[in-house]
């Protein structure tokens, strides 16, 4: 018995050759110009809103180094009348900002951030962790009572803290601005961390505590390596916040110049009346060093997707 | 290596909901039960009691004779494998493999050793330095599962492994599943809700609903003797014909008269059970695979005619999935042989097999 013939287009394709010419996608096909002509309007926006932001900070470039009699008596954008003429320019100001014990002030500057850093940074993960994924009684009233301590205004704090360190006898030391800076940055550190901590997956700390991982395993094998960017987003929050603080550092270290930082020396420079104003710009710029290493070393750990391939298919 | 008991094992939420009540059952070392239900019917929670991920609210849950109700997870000697597989993203293939291994304090050459040798009997020993991200579905639960058998635990827990990966995948896993239980002899506890993964790997299957167990028994008996209508219905694709039924007497015998005009004497050997049940309502259930085409009846069976005619055929290439109305309305399914051409509107004398056929009492829903 042989095969029947098998007819034309039996598979149910389609028939092969031109087609009626009704697929309306063909009418839009688009030429790389009129591509890039549909994205301009989100390039211009974006172009425009970042020229924006950047604006003072040019300014305030420009005006860093301008001689003090020029920078009183015009706008720094007067310096592009003559883009050509150096003599405009000049490192003066940068001179008298590092000439005033600078060097000194840089130390004790890291000397209260790094601790005021760290330690804040540990004590919330683990508080975070602890108030995600272990049970005991009062954990959520704790979370909230920490992070109801954000509305406590940092003011209100100074004088019943320096009475306890004045008996405690650690007044004017760098002990007392860590703790000081430490307490500050906790509510923020621990509401942080404990969402975040507390959106990875149940199923990886399971996983864990069935492979036979304690709390403190779980912790420090799954749980720190998996929350490096938000713990690298607060350390950043902390660190600025914590370089750029004035008053704390006034109010627990005092003005004594063996321990002043960066923002206090600054302020001195300035003068008591203000006078010296312009050398702001320079000093800006000189104590805006270290944050952004800070930031660029820290920006490896600002990765999206850290949790791929664990939970999902 | 180890029996799993668990005795009148209950959990209750705080906000009062029952997840799982009174649940008993004995395992044996070396079994491989499968625990089957729908959603939310309670087999996961009482894997996770077994994993001590759940507390328990009532009843002790035994591994290996010794109670484990208030035994840490890591401290009670099993491994589980997860539906999501929560493989730990940051680390490589071989250290989420080791990682039980790393906190028993397991020397890292002898880790090596067991990752690989593990890694080839999955067949994944060229993934070890892998990430878990750059890995396919498949590949990802295989690593789970690696996981779980570097540490040789007493016994293994299985939360839907299969279900993420695709139909062709699961079913060559499913293979190799039962395999792998043949080789390593151990306890495993394995949940799922495909009842195609119950009825082939299970040595005895648990269906579980509403936090009940239903049935436990081995596959077979389970799909031709289910103790229930939800049972009968839940095991078998297509699922098992239902018609409301009354037991009458006729003739010093019995007879069963079903809606939609089914009239058949009840065979001679089932009689003495039913007696009492004369004159009471009652449901008569039928697989798909027990109605036969008048033109394809096998030797062997007790054929009784029913009238039906088709409304819907779906042909599956093996086997024609046919859905009938009887005179009243109601609807069955029907699995024929394909070489029956049936069109729909047309009307057949489909013939019952009147050996394989269930009959539950409409109250309890419990078999009679």
């Amino acid at each position: 018995m042989s095969a029947p013939p098998i007819p034309p287009n039996a598979q149910g394709l389609p028939p092969k050759g031109p087609q009626k010419k009704d697929y309306v996608a063909r009418k839009k096909e688009q030429s790389p110009f009129e591509k890039f002509m549909a994205r301009a309007p989100v390039h211009f926006a974006v172009v425009a809103i970042a020229f924006l932001w950047t604006l003072p900070t040019l300014g305030l470039l420009i005006s860093s180094f301008r001689p003090p009699d020029d920078l009183i008596s015009s706008g720094w954008w007067t310096v592009f009348l003559h883009p050509l003429e150096f003599t405009q320019l000049t490192l003066s100001n940068y001179q008298a900002v590092l000439g005033a014990g600078m060097g000194q002030a840089f130390l004790n500057s890291l000397v209260i951030s790094i601790p005021a850093t760290v330690i804040p940074i540990a004590i919330a993960t683990f508080a975070a962790y602890a108030l995600t994924w272990m049970e005991f009684p009062g954990r959520q009233t704790i979370f909230i009572v920490t992070v109801g301590l954000l509305v406590v205004p940092l003011q209100m704090t100074l004088i019943p803290i320096l009475q306890a360190y004045s008996a405690l006898g650690i007044s004017g030391t760098f002990l007392a601005v860590w703790l000081a800076h430490a307490a500050y940055g906790l509510p923020l550190g621990v509401y942080l961390l404990r969402n975040y901590i507390g959106s990875l997956p149940r199923d990886l700390i399971e996983a864990a505590a069935v492979d036979g991982a304690s709390h403190l395993k779980t912790f420090t094998k799954i749980i720190v390596p998996l929350s490096m960017p938000a713990i690298a987003s607060f350390a950043v929050f902390q660190f600025l916040w914590v370089w750029n603080d004035l008053l704390v550092a006034l109010v627990y270290l005092g003005g004594s110049e063996q321990v002043a930082p960066v923002t206090l020396v600054l302020r001195n420079i300035v003068g008591d009346r203000g006078q010296d104003w312009y050398l702001l710009t320079a000093g800006a710029f000189i104590s805006m060093l270290v944050p952004m290493a800070v930031f660029f070393s820290l920006q490896r750990f600002f990765v999206r997707g850290l949790l791929a391939g664990s939970v999902k298919g | 290596m180890a029996s799993v008991v668990f005795e009148q094992v209950t959990k209750q939420y705080e906000n009062g909901y029952t997840a799982v009540k009174d649940l008993n059952i004995e395992l044996e070392d070396k079994e491989f039960l499968v625990l089957v239900g729908p959603s939310g019917c309670g087999k996961t929670t009482s894997l996770r009691m077994l994993a001590g991920l759940e507390d328990i609210s009532s009843g002790s849950i035994y591994i290996g004779g010794q109670r484990v109700n208030n035994v840490t997870p890591k401290d009670r000697d099993i491994a589980m494998v997860f539906q999501s597989y929560a493989l730990y993203p940051h680390m490589t293939v071989a250290d989420n493999m080791g990682f039980s291994l790393d906190l028993k304090g397991v020397s890292k050459r002898e880790i090596r050793k067991r990752v690989e040798e593990a890694g080839k009997q999955l067949g994944i020993e060229q993934l070890l330095d892998r990430k878990p991200a750059q890995l396919s579905g498949g590949q990802r639960q295989r690593v789970a599962l690696g996981r779980a058998i570097v540490r040789s635990p007493a016994v293994f827990l299985m939360d839907e492994p299969l279900s993420n990966l695709d139909a062709k995948l699961r079913v060559q896993a499913r293979a190799e599943l039962s395999q792998l239980h043949k080789k390593v002899g151990t306890t495993f506890v394995y949940v799922t809700h495909d009842q195609a993964e119950a009825m082939t790997m299970g040595t005895r299957i648990a269906v579980m609903n509403q936090g009940i167990l239903q049935q436990i028994d081995t596959p077979q008996n389970v799909y031709d003797h289910p103790a229930n209508i939800f049972v009968a219905g839940f095991l078998g694709s297509p699922s098992m014909n239902f018609f409301e039924a009354t037991l009458v007497k006729r003739d010093g015998t019995l007879a069963i008269e079903t809606e939609g005009g089914l009239v058949a004497p009840i065979p001679a050997e089932r009689l003495p059970h039913y007696r009492e049940f004369a004159q009471r309502p009652v449901v008569f259930g039928i697989r798909p695979e027990s109605i036969y085409h008048p033109q394809y009846v096998p030797p062997g069976i007790a054929p009784v005619g029913v009238q039906a005619t088709a409304s819907v055929v779906e042909l599956m290439g093996h086997e024609v999935i046919v859905y009938f109305t009887l005179a009243n309305g109601s609807e069955f399914l029907a699995r024929l042989d394909p070489r029956a051409k049936i069109s729909p509107g047309e009307q057949l004398e489909l013939q019952f097999d009147f050996t394989r056929f269930h009959l539950f009492d409409k109250e309890s829903e419990q078999v009679i």
